[in-house]
């Protein structure tokens, strides 16, 4: 229940049998291989280490994963199949895949084989649109019979272009004529006039100079033969063969579909060699000798130096612990229950070695808050309903796992605030709150809210009064913590009990005054110190006030749900209405539960960062990332 | 009736306020959402796969207008126009429910800007580190806090400040 204790490891073996040891330890899965530098090696020997160089090229194996990885995209666009909302990973026997790594060269094959389809395919596309935009121009002039290579005889020239729309043809034309030529109109669009002008050739500057003042502009069509009507139909022809072509290809592809499962199982067993290529350049060797560092959990350190030194004669395996105040990688490890929650830490950061594990503490008070912020009794069964069905059916891994789990715990508890609240999708039921309203009563709420932010804070400053402790500074936790305490209870109780209030704040401040200048050396500076530290009441005032969102949000869930359900009530009573209604009902009531659901994670989420991981968290920790197979496909029993 | 009654008549005052809040709180969201929406979208041209962590940052501004749209329903609900029996409200009843929109539809309207500001710059964040999209998250529900605690004051003054 707590940050795993981390031991350090330390190999050396040698370079020949570095293979399988490094294939052990991924079995293992276990041991995180750190980087380790030559410099590292002390003095005169320094000079006989360098970094390990790894059999297979890094480099080689990225292409290889590319090719493959294309290949599978391709295939991917052309799989019909409704794909999971949580991809599973394929259960796959070790001799299978072993088989499978084997045949190297008839995979890369098969990867070629829809890459260059893939290919095809966008080579087809391409050619598809150039004859699009051959098609869109030559449509323009369909109406031409004059075929296209005809463009002058010995003393008549032909010219085609546009010409703006808002022309005026009949007076242009009639220009035209008194210059010797005949102009005419083909086509026409919005925007252009699509013409043609015949003229002969000794009167060509003229022409071309008419043309020209009105913004004409020539459209010209080398290399074809026929009319345009003719030239329509050939690339009409030529779409569909290129259509056919590419339905074909299309097919081909699909052919390939059930081959998939090849490529995404040579696809691990690559990403798997790329990652022990990847561990290799991590180590140092001498001539025959490899060394390399790392870490392991403490529970598992004596079990890897058996199997190692077991399989390996000549191998030397060493664990020792780390000093108390070093940075180890973190690894959690919580009941089922707090799980989940981890993920919460997760996002905000890990903490440090020397820390305590936050999550036990948190999730209780995460749980607590989600629950009062969404606080429906309704909400709560439809998403512990829907996630636990994801969990259930899907058995979603890392970072989706954690959530859809975390949100399944929520809705019980925003189920239980639902029912103390007596929100059922707001009033539908009608059912009266087991403890009291919100909406009629916010003021008991809001003093409510206060206490669980208060108790939420005490608690973080007594999760740092437990660090200093462990650390053996109980003074500065009673200095720091227990005076503050005081300050604080005081300052509640002068509500209930006035005398007894002040005592309890005074001897608290005055304990504050005493003691937080401590580290000042000048007695003025300590006093003054001292006393300033009091202002830091203000901070504990905004946090305790922060907590209002608890009311807020809660109220919010609640009051939408009220406005829905009184929008609904207007249009019931007629029978016709009805459907509508029950839409408009399910709409409603689905929006308002996404978007507090969304809310209560944020401020629950906020609250934790802010408000108590500010007492005493520090974080930054790097998390622990041990070498072991991490297929995206398959699962390798 | 004189036409400066118009301006002071009691159910006009309280229903300017609600339409305040409406308004404040739903132009200031839909400013909030746009600008985290078109951060988002460029990043979702880069990276489509991010689309669900954009989505919920550029979500984040859209709650002032929620906001809004509440205090509205608690002003109808209280003066009766929800359930048909409105209370004939005098003037200064009116202001007092036109007063208790303000820190909500005010609030409202600047925080969701600026949390549209602070949501587009986390998506900056979840551009370069996917990872951190908590950090940016959180970066925005700081600011949300003040919208949070305005929709309170206008809460305890409609539950508690009108007469």
């Amino acid at each position: 229940m707590a940050i795993v204790k981390m031991d350090r490891i330390f190999l050396a073996g040698l370079v020949e049998e570095r293979m399988r040891i490094v294939e052990r330890l991924l079995d293992l899965g276990v041991v995180q291989v750190d980087d380790f530098a030559p410099e590292e090696v002390s003095g005169e020997y320094q000079a006989l280490v360098a970094k390990a160089q790894p059999g297979e090229e890094r480099g080689a194996l990225d292409a290889e994963l590319y090719r493959i990885r294309h290949a599978l995209d391709t295939l991917a666009v052309y799989d019909h199949e409704k794909k999971p909302l949580f991809a599973k990973r394929r259960p796959i026997s070790r001799t299978r895949y072993r088989e499978i790594a084997q045949s190297r060269a008839d995979i890369l094959a098969l990867a070629d084989e829809v890459g260059a389809l893939a290919e095809e395919l966008d080579v087809i596309t391409a050619d598809k649109n150039h004859i699009d935009r051959q098609a869109e121009q030559l449509s323009h002039f369909a109406g031409l019979d004059i075929p296209l290579e005809l463009e002058r005889t010995r003393y008549l020239r032909v010219t085609y272009g546009t010409i703006p729309a808002e022309l005026d043809m009949t007076g242009f034309a009639a220009e035209m004529e008194q210059a010797g030529a005949y102009f005419w109109e083909i086509g026409a669009d919005e925007w252009n006039r699509y013409v043609g002008a015949m003229y002969h050739v000794d009167t060509r500057r003229e022409v071309v100079e008419l043309l020209e003042a009105k913004a004409f502009s020539e459209v010209r069509f080398p290399a074809l033969t026929g009319t345009a009507a003719e030239n329509l139909m050939r690339l009409e022809k030529e779409k569909a063969a290129l259509d056919a072509r590419f339905a074909e290809v299309e097919l081909t592809i699909q052919g390939y579909l059930n081959k998939r499962e090849f490529l995404e199982i040579y696809f691990d067993y690559l990403s798997e060699q790329r990652d022990k290529t990847d561990a290799v350049a991590r180590m140092v060797d001498t001539r025959t000798v490899f060394l390399a560092k790392g870490w392991v959990p403490a529970a598992h350190g004596g079990h890897v130096r058996d199997v190692l030194e077991e399989e390996f004669s000549s191998i030397l395996v060493e664990v020792t612990s780390p000093a108390a105040d070093e940075d180890t990688p973190i690894l959690l490890q919580n009941n089922k229950l707090v799980q989940p929650f981890e993920l919460v830490t997760e996002l905000y950061s890990l903490p440090r070695a020397w820390e305590a594990d936050p999550n036990p503490v948190m999730s209780v008070f995460y749980f607590i808050f989600f629950g009062l912020m969404l606080s429906d009794a309704g909400y709560g069964i439809v998403l512990t309903l829907l996630t636990g069905f994801v969990v259930w059916r899907y058995q979603p891994e890392g970072i989706m796992g954690k959530l859809m789990r975390l949100l399944c715990f929520c809705g019980i508890s925003t189920t239980v605030w639902g029912v103390l609240f007596g929100g059922w999708f707001g009033d539908i039921t009608g059912l009266s709150p087991v403890w009291f309203n919100p909406v009629e009563d916010p003021m008991t709420l809001l003093i409510w809210s206060f206490a669980f932010g208060a108790l939420h804070l005490f608690a973080g400053m007594g999760m740092h009064a437990y660090l200093l402790i462990r650390k053996g500074k109980w003074l500065d936790a009673v200095f720091d913590i227990g005076f503050w305490y005081a300050v604080l209870i005081g300052i509640v109780l002068l509500l209930v009990d006035l005398r007894l209030g002040a005592i309890v704040a005074g001897a608290g401040a005055v304990g504050l005054i005493l003691t937080q200048g401590r580290h000042e050396k000048n007695i003025f500076k300590k006093l003054f110190s001292g006393v300033a530290s009091l202002y830091d009441i203000t901070g504990y005032l905004s946090d305790v006030l922060s907590y209002s969102r608890l009311l807020a949000l809660g109220l919010a869930t609640g009051v939408i749900a009220n406005v829905i359900n009184t929008m609904c009530r207007l249009g019931s009573g007629n029978i016709w209405v009805f459907p509508l209604v029950a839409i408009g009902f399910a709409i409603g009531h689905t929006f308002n539960l996404a978007i507090n659901t969304l809310g209560a994670y944020v401020h629950a989420s906020r609250l934790q960062y802010v408000e108590f991981f500010g007492k005493f968290y520090e974080g930054g920790g790097q998390p622990f990332r041990p070498f072991r197979r991490k297929a995206k496909y398959v699962d390798v029993k | 009736m004189e036409w400066y009654e118009l301006f002071f008549n009691g159910t006009g005052l309280a229903l300017l306020g609600a339409a305040l809040a409406v308004i404040m709180g739903g132009c200031g969201s839909a400013q909030g959402v746009r600008i985290a929406g078109e951060a988002a979208a460029g990043l979702i041209s880069e990276n489509p796969d991010r689309f669900g962590q954009a989505l919920l940052l550029q979500a984040l501004p859209g709650t002032q207008g929620i906001y809004g749209l509440l205090v509205a329903f608690l002003i109808l609900n209280q003066t009766g126009m929800l359930s048909g029996a409105p209370q004939d409200l005098n003037t200064a009843q009116g202001f007092m429910y036109l007063f208790a929109a303000l820190p909500v539809a005010f609030v409202g309207y600047f925080s969701a800007v600026a949390q549209g500001r602070v949501s587009a710059a986390g998506i900056g964040i979840i551009a370069k580190k996917p990872g951190e999209l908590a950090k940016g998250i959180t970066f925005a529900a700081m600011v949300e806090t003040y919208a949070v605690l305005a929709l309170l004051a206008s809460i305890l003054m409609l539950f508690f400040g009108i007469q």
